[in-house]
């Protein structure tokens, strides 16, 4: 579903991303976790299109990103870090709009309440200003966004910063959905526990290097920390 | 217009209604847009009390003139010793008495621009009087006072109405960019040119809206006058230049916006553009012309007419003499061995004549210069959009310099008619059958072929500018930064 081939990425002289190959099928989680400015975000950025790759392809659902932009934007879903949303529209005004723009006019605003529902925003919250909301809120509205979208493939850039720990732990509970229905996902984080719990394999980024990827099945929560700050270690 | 693309636009208007800038903005369109109307009504109704004034002059002219030759025509009736001079005459009806009000009536869409109605006449009187005393107030007008003249709606659309385009359009994308929702946004199967031509679509529907909306309204309220026809062009060359303009600002906006800098280094710099194009460019333009042609001095040429009738006046029986021989067909028939019996009123016109030949270079050296400024400033005019529509919107309203211009001409025109009916006439001391044969002036007004050619031009310019700025913007989008993360 998604797949990197060479990909790179180079700002002058400072590479951000060195060659990455990546592939996520259907179903898979891939974390990637890493220092800030070890390359997370760059790779989920070129998937989007948002930066030019200096080399390489990025497809989503065998779609080459940068030849078929909006085309490719189709079967993807994403949440950013910093979930920002139109301050004077309500939550469900926003989902409204993002899920027309994905191609879901069909909602119903019953629908979309039982989705906020979902993501544990009430139908009180729902219906006042996101200039009222605070960060958790909003993110909680870009994970219903995503949801509403029904993509195939999900990029996540830190989606439980700004989360309480119960919203957490419900994110998780909701991406084990989403696996189940085979999504293909890719998920840039900080948090061990939450790679190990959630994703299918982890990838551990560093200076732009892609430099270890494991299957989370193969190793337990005390491996997974022991190696990640091994390679951490300069 | 695809149904993803209506849904931005519909989006956008939503968030710009909620935004609550925009009624203000709307208010202030608005208002200044009803003053411009006014302020052109008023010119209008100056203009109009002028040319009334000088038509009921001349009527109350002639009717005197009637009732003298009525009083001349009861004292023949009656065999009266004295029988009053008839005011039919030649030399009498040549003069002041008999002048004639040349007009330039106002064209149906005057008020929407004063122009340079409130600094050239729009009435003359002709008579046999020299043609610079007649023309005395016809001075060109250079491109800078033109721009900042008062304010009317041409004002309000060349100077405010780019500042509201800017107001709407200079966050066109880095606003969103800075809050974060451009991400989210570009998430979604859209591309960057869908959203941009939506947010730049609605917010120059909502400009014009406004602004025509008022246009409309003021002027079925004030009335288009009883001027010559051709409302309807003109009103829709004027729509069109307003439409114009106000694209090359969104065009200017999507450039700048397209550059990537954040909000308010872009309206910094549109800003900026709007302070080369529409202040600083003009007034320079301004500069130069004034500095390559130096405004002709009228001093010289009061000078030169004053000395030469000076000259001329002392050389009166000299001239009269010369006249006839240059005019033998005027020559009185005298018998043989008798003097000629003075004739003052030939005299007079050979005067005249010579006046105007000695005068001549110096007047002909003033227009040319006159003329040569004009047509640096047609040439300049091109440096600035701002004075490219200018010039469009006068035009069409039929206030500009040229709609003047082709008047002076006419007049020019008649006053050599009027010579030539009455020098002879005068010279053989003739009288006239009736009043009605005293030559009278019509303007014709000058073919809607020509003004739409003249202001086809600048228009055409300005399209190409406003294509140009567009083009390169929607380009530039392409390499747009949505994001500074490394």
């Amino acid at each position: 579903m998604l797949e990197a081939v060479n990909l790179t990425k180079q700002y002058g002289t400072h590479t951000a991303l060195h060659p990455l190959n990546l592939s996520i099928g259907p179903g898979e989680v891939f974390c990637l976790l890493g220092a800030n400015g070890a390359g997370k975000t760059t790779t989920i950025n070129l998937f989007l299109n948002f930066i030019q790759p200096s080399g390489g392809t990025a497809t989503i659902a065998g779609l080459d990103v940068t030849t078929q932009p909006v085309e490719s934007k189709k079967h993807v879903a994403y949440i950013p870090e910093q979930v920002m949303l139109y301050r004077n529209l309500s939550g469900l005004e926003n989902l409204e709009y993002f899920s027309a723009l994905a191609g879901h006019d069909q909602y119903a605003h019953a629908d979309l309440l039982a989705l906020l529902d979902e993501v544990g925003l009430g139908r009180e919250a729902a219906l006042k200003r996101v200039s009222t909301y605070s960060k958790g809120m909003r993110q909680k509205v870009g994970i219903a966004i995503a949801l509403a979208k029904k993509a195939s493939a999900l990029l996540l850039d830190e989606p439980t910063s700004g989360l309480d720990p119960k919203a957490s732990n419900e994110f998780s509970a909701l991406l084990q959905k989403l696996r189940d229905q085979g999504v293909a996902i890719l998920m840039a984080t900080h948090d061990l526990f939450r790679a190990k719990e959630s994703g299918t394999r982890v990838g551990i980024m560093k200076h732009g290097h892609l430099v270890a990827t494991l299957d989370t099945a193969d190793l337990g929560h005390a491996d997974l920390e022991r190696l990640y700050l091994e390679h951490m270690h300069d | 217009m695809t149904r993803v693309w209506r849904r931005i636009a519909a989006h956008e208007w939503r968030i710009m209604r909620t935004d609550g800038l925009v009624w203000p903005l709307a208010l202030l369109l608005a208002t200044t847009v009803a003053w411009g109307l006014y302020s052109g009504l008023q010119s209008r109704t100056v203009v109009m009390a002028g040319i009334t004034s000088a038509q009921s002059d001349e009527s109350q002219r002639y009717s005197r003139l009637q009732e003298q030759l009525a009083r001349r025509d009861a004292a023949i009736a009656r065999g009266d010793s004295q029988i009053p001079a008839d005011p039919r005459s030649a030399s009498t009806l040549a003069g002041r008495t008999g002048s004639r009000a040349a007009v330039l009536p106002p064209t149906p869409t005057a008020l929407l621009s004063v122009g340079q109605s409130d600094l050239l006449p729009s009435a003359l009187r002709v008579s046999s009087e020299p043609r610079e005393q007649m023309l005395a107030a016809a001075e060109i007008e250079n491109p800078h006072r033109l721009l900042d003249g008062r304010f009317d709606l041409s004002f309000v659309v060349v100077y405010l109405l780019p500042l509201v385009v800017i107001t709407l359009a200079f966050n066109l994308l880095a606003g969103e960019r800075e809050h974060g929702t451009l991400a989210l946004l570009l998430a979604q199967p859209v591309s960057l040119t869908q959203v941009v031509s939506a947010k730049v679509v609605v917010r120059f529907g909502f400009v014009l809206a406004v602004s025509l909306a008022m246009v409309g309204a003021g002027v079925l309220i004030a009335g288009l006058g009883e001027g010559p026809a051709g409302a309807g062009w003109r009103l829709a060359g004027w729509t069109v230049t307003v439409l114009v303009y106000v694209a090359f600002w969104f065009a200017v906006s999507l450039l700048m916006a397209s550059r990537g800098w954040s909000s308010a280094t872009t309206a910094l710099a549109t800003a900026a553009v709007w302070l080369a194009a529409v202040v600083v460019i003009p007034s320079l333009t301004n500069l130069i012309i004034n500095a390559t042609y130096p405004v002709p001095s009228r001093v010289e040429l009061v000078q030169a007419t004053r000395e030469a009738s000076d000259s001329a006046s002392t050389r009166g029986s000299v001239l009269l003499a010369q006249f006839f021989e240059d005019h033998p067909e005027m020559a009185p028939v005298v018998a043989p061995g008798q003097p000629a019996a003075p004739n003052f009123a030939a005299t007079r016109v050979a005067v005249a004549s010579e006046v105007a030949r000695m005068t001549e270079p110096v007047a002909r050296r003033y227009d040319e210069q006159l003329a040569r400024q004009q047509q640096a400033a047609s040439w300049f005019k091109f440096l600035s959009p701002a004075l490219l529509a200018r010039e469009a919107l006068d035009d069409f309203a039929g206030t500009g310099p040229h709609r003047h211009a082709d008047f002076r001409a006419q007049v020019d025109r008649f006053h050599a008619t009027w010579l030539e009916y009455f020098n002879p006439r005068i010279v053989q001391r003739a009288a006239l059958a009736s009043f009605d044969d005293v030559p009278a002036f019509t303007y014709t007004e000058e073919s809607a072929g020509r003004v739409l050619g003249r202001a086809g031009t600048a228009l055409t310019a300005l399209a190409l500018l406003a294509g140009l700025c567009g083009l390169v913007g929607l380009r530039r989008l392409r390499t747009y930064p949505l994001t500074h993360s490394i």
